[in-house]
């Protein structure tokens, strides 16, 4: 069975938390937020780790 | 270059010199000599940046919106006062009268995620140091990816265990207010958009179904050494069938990614597309034809993973694979941007 469900909080992918958390909830005027340009910064950022990660656990 | 040929004969002769036993000796020293150097040059790079953020603290101007309690010639606090200055991250918003867990912990582990009520709505709140969560040093935070994967989850845990009692709707990671008024005038401006939000949410979850396909067939490479005379002919039929085969199983892929989105979407109460993740980063080898959320009843939930489960069925046998990830806080359904007029 590949459906799989995958369980809360402490594991999700981080990707899939960030997807959400970066690019979704509620943006206020708050006095701190972050700006767009940082968010897309912190994902290519993310890309790059984790295909470094990849490749250096591939034997 | 002269002076590397020159170094390296000098190098040659030195261990011309040696007995093979001296080698590892000479490596362990020069080892140690190495690691002194560093170390300096490290401790040096460190103090010149710690150096130019005391510089820029040092220079920075006073918050840009007037602090509504002090008169507005009193000269800026003393650094002592900036360092130790708390700030508000806000997590969510929901009603006044939700029951919350009694247990939860910030942010910032040290300050617990608390309420702060106006009228019938409530922002769920934990203090934070501004001297680390100000636009500037969030700026160099996020260039961490630890720092943002920790933030992530903490926000979420927060998210997650509030939503386990209460509905919310979820702010956007690292929304921060200074003072608490900030809050209070959102919540007043923003309040029917609020209402209409928790209306919405009451009841409901956000699940996400990531479509993955197989990879498409490989497009067919150029064959520079399959040049025979007289084979041009079937060369060319070859290379135009393995391209008519990748593009209908890219154009099935899609088929069958609108099908199965439109049959989750039927059972939910509002659905969308949020962009498909890389296969560097989704974990899958094959590529993501359709990062679907949707947001469902909680009354629907066993009748939404039976058909998920159902589609995979349907179209395992393709080579597809569905993963459904939730619940989420739900991040996607929530108002537009939103905010105090300044």
């Amino acid at each position: 069975m590949s459906v799989s469900v995958e369980s809360r909080a402490r594991n999700v992918a981080l990707i899939d938390l960030l997807d959400r958390l970066l690019q979704g909830g509620v943006v206020i005027q708050g006095d701190i937020t972050l700006a767009a340009a940082d968010v897309d910064l912190v994902r290519v950022d993310l890309q790059l780790m984790v295909a470094a990660i990849d490749k250096a656990m591939k034997p | 270059m002269a002076s590397e040929s020159h170094d390296l004969r000098r190098l040659r002769e030195a261990l011309a010199g040696l007995v093979a036993d001296d080698v590892p000796e000479l490596l362990a020293q020069a080892r140690t000599e190495a690691g002194t150097r560093v170390r300096g040059i490290l401790a040096e790079v460190m103090a010149e940046s710690m150096l130019e953020q005391a510089r820029q603290q040092a220079t920075s101007v006073a918050p840009a919106a007037p602090d509504r309690h002090k008169p507005q010639d009193q000269p800026p606090p003393p650094a002592p006062d900036d360092d130790e200055a708390l700030g508000y991250y806000v997590y969510g918003v929901l009603g006044a009268d939700a029951v919350l867990p009694p247990d939860l912990p910030g942010v910032e582990p040290s300050h617990p995620a608390t309420r702060l009520v106006v009228g019938n709505l409530s922002a769920l709140v934990s203090r934070v140091p501004l001297a680390e969560f100000n636009e500037e040093r969030l700026r160099e935070h996020l260039g961490d990816i630890a720092w943002v994967e920790t933030m992530a989850r903490r926000h979420e845990q927060v998210l997650d265990d509030a939503a386990a009692t209460a509905t919310v709707i979820p702010m956007r990671m690292c929304s921060i207010y200074r003072d608490a008024s900030g809050i209070e005038a959102m919540l007043v401006q923003e309040a029917e958009a609020m209402h209409n939000a928790l209306q919405l949410l009451n009841a409901r979850s956000e699940w996400g179904v990531k479509l993955f396909g197989l990879p498409l067939p490989e497009p067919p490479a150029a064959d520079a050494e399959d040049a025979t005379p007289g084979r041009g002919a079937a060369y060319l039929e070859q290379r135009r069938q393995a391209h008519r085969r990748r593009e209908s199983a890219a154009a099935r892929l899609s088929t069958v990614a609108e099908e199965i989105h439109a049959r989750l979407a039927a059972l939910a109460a509002r659905a969308l597309v949020i962009p498909p993740q890389r296969p560097e980063v989704s974990g899958h080898e094959g590529e993501m034809v359709l990062n679907g959320v949707y947001l469902v009843d909680d009354a629907s939930l066993a009748t939404f993973h039976e058909t998920v489960e159902a589609l995979q069925a349907e179209f395992g046998p393709e080579g597809i694979e569905l993963v459904a990830t939730g619940p989420w806080p739900p991040y996607n359904f929530v108002p537009d941007a939103i905010g105090v007029p300044a």
